[in-house]
């Protein structure tokens, strides 16, 4: 992508999530409003995506095999490079301590599942600072 | 060694021993090509829905979000043997997201015929069938099932009928909850826990039906709607729930100031510390939890006065709110082992050990402020006198700090060791 004759990069995506399903909706819907999206089923690999691709953005499960949704966080946070990076919890638990919990260890906001999609791409790009159009 | 005469050539036994074996082998050959080939069969099948899956479901995914009709979006139109694969598609994105995208799900499961095909079966003669069927129908949630639905509340079948509930309440239109509410009013035919069960998880649109048909319940409905309120956490039933603190039945009362607590409201408070002088004590009692779980510090008099009830039960709710109250509700409980009721100071003993807030005190019997060395001092004598020494005599054995561990000794009049010189 070009603007102005400078390369820029398309925006980029983690998705962190054990249940397939919401690995492909939320592919689908992300990169069709235009951004690059990356996956992880698990919280180890998770960490390990994130390094690499240095998203603008991660959305994640707090229930992963290995690391919690909690653990991948704070370990977000703990890393110089990726401690700005917005995080989006997406996750099944109502109580209100898991939610809590979510923004102590860091987290930008905290949506349950089931969700709403164009609430979510909307809070993403808030958080990305890409408004629509 | 010699094989016995039968087997030797030529005999008729050894001809239908032979005829035999080749029978049984053929027949074995024969299972383990059929085994195999079905085995083979069902892999290719199951490859090909992965393919046709992976295919067709990005369209899907684009057409929940989307605007235009399904057919913009398919690469291709969807073939005969497609049906259970788009419907499994569209259940998944069901079970994930919610608003509009199940909007759009719901649409395409009418305008691919899956609706009407589920309605046919919801008329079949097998209960298996029509339980099937009602439960797809919720999953869909289309209005357009509501009314074989409710006719199948009345199903003979209660497996049928229950599926047929749960698929009203996924619906959730008001058309579609009525029946249920009136549900809650059958005792004989509907469990009302199964029933509360459901509406609340229809949320509020289930509230808007009660509170439309709440002054027209029987009393025991109106119990079960309350008690879902409380569920729910309805913003919209408040101002009915605290009417209802003034109702002649006092099991209505109760329940009303229980649901206040749980939806939470702080604004509630005054309301329920009036409940605290309810005559009946069930009602006093639940207007105590319900306070305690009220994020208010305007209620702590109310509380205090409350901890000397009469009974029991209200005295022990009342000590666990000023508990949850924070520094100012401490405060009402310290004061409290002041107090003439044995009970009321005793249960103020028990919340200051829970709350951890007599281990603090313990603490500062080493402190370096005299004023708050003395304020512990004193609570320690209050406890003493009420005999409730069991948590300072542990402290006194276990305390890892030696000075407070003789301090407590001379408190409890236990022998005491020296400190050791430093």
């Amino acid at each position: 992508m070009t603007e102005g004759g400078t390369q820029v990069r398309q925006h980029r995506i983690v998705v962190a999530d054990d249940d397939p399903i919401v690995i492909k909706f939320l592919s689908a819907v992300f990169q069709d409003e235009g951004f690059e999206v990356r996956w992880a089923e698990d919280g180890e690999k998770a960490l390990k995506v994130i390094a690499e691709a240095k998203p603008d953005l991660v959305i994640l499960d707090l229930v992963m095999p290995y690391h919690d949704g909690f653990e991948v966080c704070q370990r977000i946070r703990a890393s110089a490079e990726t401690a700005h990076v917005p995080v989006i919890i997406l996750s099944m638990k109502e109580k209100e301590a898991d939610a809590l919990r979510a923004f102590e260890v860091g987290a930008d906001d905290y949506i349950r599942k089931p969700f709403n999609a164009m609430e979510l791409v909307a809070r993403a790009r808030k958080l990305m600072g890409t408004p629509r159009g | 060694m010699t094989m016995p005469a039968w087997l030797q050539g030529g005999g008729p036994m050894y001809d239908f021993v032979i005829a035999f074996c080749a029978v049984v082998g053929a027949v074995f050959l024969l299972l383990v090509i059929v085994i195999i080939a079905s085995k083979g069969q069902r892999q290719y099948l199951e490859a090909r829905m992965r393919r046709r899956r992976i295919e067709l479901e990005p369209g899907f995914f684009k057409y929940v979000v989307g605007k235009e009709p399904l057919s913009r979006y398919l690469p291709r139109p969807i073939q005969r043997g497609e049906r259970e694969l788009v419907e499994q598609i569209l259940f998944d994105v069901g079970r994930v997201v919610k608003g509009a995208v199940r909007d759009r799900s719901r649409e395409a499961f009418e305008g691919l015929g899956y609706v009407d095909h589920y309605l046919g079966k919801l008329k079949s003669r097998r209960w298996w069938t029509r339980a099937e069927a009602a439960e797809k129908l919720g999953l869909m949630g289309s209005e357009k099932a509501t009314h074989a639905l409710v006719d199948h509340m009345n199903d003979p079948v209660p497996e049928v009928r229950v599926r047929a509930a749960r698929a009203l309440g996924s619906i959730r239109t008001s058309e579609a909850l009525l029946p249920l509410t009136r549900a809650l009013w059958d005792r004989g035919r509907w469990s009302a826990i199964r029933v509360a069960g459901i509406l609340i998880g229809a949320g509020d649109e289930a509230v808007e039906i009660l509170l439309r048909e709440f002054d027209r319940m029987p009393l025991h409905a109106k119990i079960s709607a309350i008690d879902i309120f409380g569920r729910i956490r309805s913003l919209k039933a408040i101002a009915l729930l605290r009417e209802l603190l003034k109702d002649p039945e006092a099991d209505v009362r109760a329940r009303a100031a229980f649901a206040l607590g749980s939806i939470g409201d702080p604004t509630s408070a005054p309301f329920l510390a009036g409940a605290l002088k309810d005559p009946n004590w069930a009602v006093r009692a639940m207007a105590a939890k319900a306070l305690g779980r009220l994020k208010e510090e305007d209620s702590i008099d109310a509380l205090s006065a409350s901890l000397v009830d009469q009974q029991w039960w209200v005295r022990a709710n009342t000590a666990e709110a000023l508990k949850n109250k924070g520094a100012r509700g401490m405060g009402a409980l310290l004061s409290m082992l002041d107090s003439k009721d044995a009970y009321a100071a005793q249960q103020a003993v028990q919340m200051l050990q829970e709350s951890g807030v007599l281990d603090e005190m313990i603490a500062r019997l080493a402190s370096e402020d005299g004023t708050q060395r003395q304020q512990a001092l004193d609570i320690m004598a209050k406890l003493v006198k009420l005999k409730r020494t069991d948590l300072l005599t542990e402290m006194a054995h276990t305390h890892p700090e030696a000075s407070i561990r003789q301090r407590l000794a001379i408190i409890l009049g236990l022998r005491v060791h020296p400190l050791p010189s430093a």
